[in-house]
């Protein structure tokens, strides 16, 4: 499809719903919709402030990926992505996660195939996605949405999702969270990211076909701008004050309630100092937080995948499944399986 | 769909399409003349050939299958087989689709799985371009014949595919992944056997020949723990493993006051590049106490057995296959097994909506010897 495509002559083509990007004026629609969705059936959702969509929609520094179904002047559908920059391939490309899809209860066609929603993903997909443009849409659906996806959106799975679980031992010593230093490195709690964060990323990302650049840009839109959730990131530094790994954490509800998260892990191989100290901090948070465990995921075929495990880690399943629409057939669901880089901060779960 | 260490017949399958549509699956006129159908009594000679010819041609350690081996993993199955071939008019089998067959225990039911295996299609009829390759023209009336609810009929079927045959078989033939399969597997030195309590674990392990009646009743107690898992009585256990042409596996019996509590299966092998001693099955009974999902003391004993058997035959590493979502997968790791990724994925098909993939991947029992890569 191109740009000049009669819109009856688009898959998308929707009689009386006017598809397109979102416009400042919808904002508010927007989000009326999306909190009186999203409370459907769910009695401890809280809702969503404009604030919190400004961050994720509009603050984001890799670009806004938003669409809406409007009418009669509201919002009746939506379908966004966070997008990611990502290296693949020896280039810069966005990859976009895709979150806070929906249809208004009005507006849903039961039965009938395709709904507004399909037409809308459809009209997303052929807005942003492509050989040229968003090389994958990707997210962790539920399983109603999954369903939907395979069959008309060409979602299709990653990998069945497994976790990285670590017991916290009870009596872990908290005095490595007050500048604890071994053999010339030092463990210290960030508060900003600064340009050592790509200089970090820079020394780990060659052995990964595709990773979001990890700098200071996305970091600190995504750990220290995020409006609801609190993330602790401990990072260790050698003499020179050279950042050499960073480990972020956060203490929250995810699977369970009251779970100790590791959200993002940034370490070059073969630095066992890095990792001790991150490893003994990140207990020790759990430790002072009552977390029973910590959490994170690692892709399987990493070495920080049995790195963990050696360290007491223990492998669980989950229900999570990774899913993607990919649009190079290059980089189809086998090679992100064998050589996409992402942990818990690549999701907006946590 | 196929695991077998031949490795499917890449070469023959038409590339990936992106657009199934039933009705312009069968272009016949362009089409040399062949039948397809389900297997007949004396078609093993002309499957053989073809078999043979193929996988020697894509894999350079190709070991021919027998008529020995074909019969025992097809016609002597106590499950059954599923076959379905494309046949020239001069009896020339230019491609199949088949299975093996796996009675199941379902929800408490008995049911009926099968493994698709040696999917194959003669590079000499190779479609080229054109779609779809004799791959589908085999497999759908396969999945038409054998896939459903109804007696005979298989509630799921399932493989491992190469990656060219998955790309097919989900575009034609409706598979779904059901889990991205990882291994676990350890340095035999470095196995370690939770410590019992001071009555110790009151079982006996005594190595066999062959397995025992009472394994049904094993297999019971073990079954009611899952959703799914393929039934392990003496007849289909003999077949698997006494009777295999061409390997050899060890097999443990566990036993506390004479009652059959655990079964193990043992043998020298690779999995996935991983060569050393293989963890092929893996079966016990009820839990003693409610601290363990299963019985402990038995898992201690047949996991001891296991090592001693590695280190008796020279073997550097274990592997072991189970699903993520079993006790044993968290069990084999307290013991110092280590989670791996493999090429593997594991597909399937459901023909009963209740059973879909997430259902399997949460309910489904399997070890490595429910596959044909042991």
């Amino acid at each position: 499809m191109t740009d000049e495509t009669k819109p009856e002559d688009k898959r998308s083509y929707t009689p009386g719903y006017d598809l397109r990007p979102l416009q400042e004026g919808d904002v508010e629609s927007l989000l009326k919709a999306f909190n009186f969705v999203f409370a459907e059936n769910n009695p401890a959702f809280e809702p969503r402030t404009m604030e919190e969509w400004r961050w994720a929609y509009r603050d984001n520094p890799a670009g806004t990926r938003v669409l809406v179904a409007v009418k009669d002047g509201e919002v009746a559908a939506h379908f966004s992505s966070l997008p990611v920059r990502v290296w693949i391939g020896g280039e810069e490309r966005l990859f976009g996660q895709s979150v806070d899809s929906f249809v208004h209860p009005d507006h849903r066609q039961g039965l009938r195939r395709p709904g507004l929603y399909a037409k809308l993903v459809w009209e997303f997909q052929d807005t942003y996605g492509g050989r040229d443009k968003d090389l994958l849409h990707y997210g962790w659906p539920v399983w109603n949405a999954w369903r939907i996806g395979k069959a008309l959106l060409s979602y299709e799975v990653v990998r069945t999702q497994n976790l990285l679980v670590r017991a916290v031992p009870e009596g872990v010593p908290q005095g490595v969270l007050q500048g604890c230093e071994r053999d010339g490195l030092r463990l210290e709690v960030l508060d900003r990211f600064d340009e050592q964060a790509r200089w970090l990323w820079d020394r780990c990302a060659g052995v990964w076909g595709a990773s979001a650049i990890r700098d200071d840009a996305f970091l600190n839109w995504r750990i220290f701008d995020h409006p609801k959730y609190k993330y602790e990131v401990l990072g260790v530094r050698d003499s020179d004050g050279i950042l050499r790994g960073y480990a972020v954490y956060r203490f929250g509800d995810w699977i369970e309630a009251d779970m100790g998260l590791l959200v993002d892990w940034l370490v070059p191989p073969d630095e066992p100092g890095v990792v001790e100290l991150l490893s003994d901090g990140l207990l020790a948070l759990g430790a002072r937080d009552g977390a029973s465990t910590i959490t994170g995921i690692f892709p399987d075929w990493s070495t920080w995948f049995e790195n963990f495990q050696e360290q007491g880690w223990r492998v669980y399943p989950s229900d999570y499944f990774m899913i993607g629409v990919h649009y190079h057939k290059r980089y189809d669901m086998l090679w992100l399986r064998k050589n996409w880089w992402y942990q818990l901060i690549d999701t907006d779960l946590v | 769909m196929n695991s077998g260490t031949g490795g499917f017949d890449s070469h023959a399958l038409p590339p990936f399409f992106s657009s199934p549509e039933w009705g312009n699956l069968l272009v016949v006129s362009e089409l040399p003349p062949f039948t397809i159908r389900e297997y007949e009594p004396g078609d093993e000679v002309a499957i053989l050939e073809t078999f043979n010819r193929v996988f020697s041609g894509v894999d350079p350690n190709f070991v021919h299958r027998t008529m020995e081996e074909w019969r025992w993993c097809y016609l002597e199955n106590p499950s059954g087989w599923r076959i379905s071939i494309a046949v020239t008019p001069d009896g020339k089998v230019i491609s199949q689709y088949a299975g093996v067959a796996q009675r199941m225990l379902l929800d408490g039911e008995p049911a009926s799985f099968s493994q698709a295996i040696d999917s194959m299609t003669d590079p000499n009829y190779r479609r080229g371009l054109k779609k779809p390759g004799y791959f589908v023209l085999t497999g759908y009336p396969y999945a038409e014949l054998y896939g459903g609810t109804a007696e005979g009929q298989d509630t799921v079927m399932w493989g491992l595919p190469v990656p060219a045959a998955w790309r097919i078989g989900k575009t034609y033939l409706k598979y779904e992944l059901v889990r991205t399969q990882l291994k676990l597997s350890v340095p035999v030195e470095n196995v370690f056997l939770p410590p019992l309590g001071p009555s110790g674990s009151g079982v006996d392990v005594e190595e066999l020949t062959e397995f025992p009646e009472d394994a049904e009743e094993l297999f019971q107690k073990h079954a009611v723990r899952t959703g799914a898992m393929a039934v392990r009585d003496k007849e289909q256990l003999d077949w698997r493993y006494v009777k295999k042409p061409g390997r050899t596996y060890r097999i443990a019996a566990a036993r506390r006051a004479g009652v059959l509590v655990g079964l193990t299966v043992q043998t020298n092998g690779s999995f996935d590049g991983d060569s050393g001693s293989l963890v092929c099955d893996w079966m016990v009974g009820e839990p003693e106490t409610a601290a363990a999902p299963f019985d402990f003391g038995a898992t201690v004993e047949l996991l001891a057995w296991q090592r001693a058997t590695a280190n008796e035959l020279g073997q550097e590493h274990m592997v072991a296959l189970f699903p993520d979502t079993a006790p044993e997968w968290l069990a084999f790791q307290e013991a110092g097994f280590r989670a791996r990724d493999t090429s593997y994925f594991l597909v399937g098909r459901n023909y009963s909506k209740p059973y879909d993939m997430r259902w399997l991947r949460q309910n489904w029992y399997y070890t490595l010897g429910d596959t044909d890569l042991c």
